[in-house]
């Protein structure tokens, strides 16, 4: 028998499995939602001190961040400790495929995690600014895919252990000095230009651009190419990796 | 349509400094159940991945149903039904589940995967365990479900890795009923193990590598034939003189160096050994025993277990460096 249905159909496959099998997993529940809702309360202090639109979109960013790379990452990691990574290397799903499949997961999670927060941020401010609701979507789901594939790559290349501690490098790095949870004006100027390395600045300033009709960092237009750019060169270095992982 | 449907030809694999495979060559028949047998680290695993289309050989052909695995791997993958090493379904999801979705993987319409699942369900015995977990499973029925989920999409080469690695005897004899089941299937099915009487009784042709390359290859009793020694065992008391393990180990080595001799035991009060020329060797024996003061009180003689066919092989290729000498080139000493 050859496998019939198409690619779309694996995919789907995939991650719905991936869904039920992960989504209360500690990791995903402990990284992707009590962590974000702590620094959102956090943050709400500040809100106070230093303007709404400084803050509200960092803590949407942070949050997107937190619960699309671990929903990622437990989807791949969880797979190799078990070993059923291994079964799936002998299933026939083309490597393009595996890597678009393990994003989904986190891609929901972070454009449903943003969505969260940005119902709590409502909440404790008791309105939400939405000027320009497009850059707004355009922020989120670029920026959830981005991460999620970000999350995918580093599972996919390190065992689960390594994998852990390199996304949180790579997640503190982009709270601190990724332009989100401190405003240009508060940051040393060295550290403000090491910001415009982090994807957080752009994707941050696209939330901002939506919401408040300004920006921070980076123009919005530029922030939506660089994004762009970035997802890509991200997306094709996790598929190359994919098939050095499957066909070593 | 006959032929071979695994085709497997000076095939070299390279792990950075560390080669797994040396130039491994072997042929199997459509419908027939190959053993792969060798020690661990021997490199099963490694051919069956490049079998599976899950490996790049550094040098070498592989072909499966007249496909290269590793330029169509998707198409291979799509034909060959696979049992990991170890236990690799999914432990969140139950059996049933965890079919399900390989049956979407597949693309098996969900009609014909129910009526499969069915099927597979009750063939390796698992209906009673279906809505429980695969991670709360023992290993035996891990190994059932690995089986059935390698089966359900009807593949016409079966490639199982060490299936009976790490059971206890009882789950491994049933397991070993069930294989002996899906063989009278017709599939085509390359089993590996390391255990020798597994390989024999379930293969009708056996392979044994060993550190990458091919030992010796044929039907189980043509390779119980090839050996024409026999195991000789002798037990001894000690006539008054107390006598070193090492010292007694020394000179029946030397007493049997013409008699081909491999896997010596000695035991206190007994010792044992293969080789070949019984009859001699057994005159030999006693003779070194008697000059140090041992008297032999019995003597059994046996046909070689299968253990001992593996040994002696090993053993022979160890003395030979023969197979670091076949190494890269591609064939094989054999
Ligand atoms: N991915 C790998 N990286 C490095 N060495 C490997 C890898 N896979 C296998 N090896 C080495 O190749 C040899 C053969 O391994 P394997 O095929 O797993 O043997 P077997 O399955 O017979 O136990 C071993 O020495 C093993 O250490
Ligand atoms: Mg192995």
């Amino acid at each position: 028998m050859s496998v019939r249905g198409g690619g779309l159909q694996r995919v789907v496959a995939i991650f719905i499995k991936d869904l039920k099998s992960y989504y209360s997993k500690a990791p995903v529940i402990s990284w992707g939602i009590l962590f974000p809702l702590t620094v959102i309360a956090l943050l709400d202090l500040s809100a106070r001190m230093l303007g709404e639109y400084r803050v509200v979109p960092a803590m949407l960013s942070i949050t997107m961040l937190f619960a699309s790379t671990s929903m990622s990452q437990v989807a791949v990691s969880f797979e190799k400790l078990s070993g059923a990574m291994q079964r799936v290397l002998y299933m026939p799903v083309g490597s393009a495929e595996l890597v678009v499949a393990k994003s989904l997961g986190g891609i929901i999670y972070g454009i449903g995690g943003t969505g969260l927060a940005g119902i709590l941020a409502y909440i404790m401010t008791g309105h939400v600014a939405m000027i320009r609701p497009a850059y707004f979507l355009a922020g989120v789901v670029l920026g959830s895919t981005l991460y999620s594939a970000l999350s995918v790559l580093v599972s996919l290349y390190y065992n689960p252990v390594q994998a852990v501690a390199v996304l949180n490098i790579i997640r503190f790095s982009m709270i601190f000095l990724g332009g989100t949870l401190f405003p240009k004006a508060l940051l040393p100027r060295i550290l403000a230009g090491l910001a415009y390395f982090f994807p957080s600045v752009y994707i941050t300033d696209l939330l901002r651009f939506g919401m408040y009709n300004t920006w921070e960092y980076v123009d919005p237009l530029t922030s939506l190419i660089v994004t762009a750019i970035l997802l890509a060169a991200t997306l094709y270095i996790a598929h190359r990796l994919a098939l050095k992982v499957m066909l070593p | 349509m006959g032929g071979y449907a695994i085709e497997v030809e000076g095939l070299v694999k390279r792990f950075g400094r560390v080669y797994a495979l040396r130039g491994l060559s072997f042929r199997v028949p459509r419908g027939e159940t190959y053993g792969l047998l060798g020690p661990n680290g021997a490199g099963k695993t490694t051919t069956i991945r490049a079998i599976a289309g899950a490996l790049r050989p550094t040098r070498g052909r592989v072909s499966v149903l007249g496909l290269d695995p590793s330029r169509e791997p998707l198409r291979v993958k799509a034909l060959v039904g696979v049992v990991p090493e170890l236990p690799s379904l999914f432990p969140e999801l139950t059996v049933r589940e965890n079919l399900l979705f390989i049956a979407r993987v597949y693309g098996i319409p969900s009609g014909e995967a129910e009526r499969r699942m069915r099927e597979l369900l009750e063939f390796m015995g698992l209906e009673a365990v279906a809505s429980r977990r695969y991670g709360q499973l023992s290993k035996g029925l891990k190994r059932r479900a690995d089986i059935a989920a390698a089966l359900l999409h009807d593949p016409e080469v079966v490639l199982l890795d060490e299936p009976t690695g790490g059971l206890d005897v009882v789950a491994a004899s049933r397991l070993r009923e069930r294989l002996a089941a899906l063989r009278r299937s017709g599939k085509t099915i390359l089993l590996s193990t390391h255990n020798i009487g597994e390989a024999a009784e379930l293969s009708d042709r056996l392979l044994v590598i060993y550190r990458g390359a091919k030992l010796v290859e044929g039907t189980p009793s043509m390779l119980r034939r090839a050996l024409s020694a026999r195991r000789i065992t002798v037990y001894y008391r000690a006539g008054g003189s107390e006598v070193e393990a090492s010292r007694l180990e020394e000179a029946l080595q030397e007493a049997l160096a013409s008699y081909d001799p491999s896997g010596l035991r000695v035991a206190p009060g007994s010792v044992s050994v293969t080789v070949k020329r019984a009859l001699d060797a057994l005159w030999a024996i006693r003779e070194t025993l008697e000059s140090l003061g041992l008297k032999v009180e019995d003597v059994e003689v046996l046909p070689p277990s299968w253990e001992d066919v593996l040994l002696h092989h090993i053993e022979e290729a160890e003395e030979g460096g023969r197979t670091c000498r076949c190494g890269v080139g591609g064939s094989s000493a054999w």
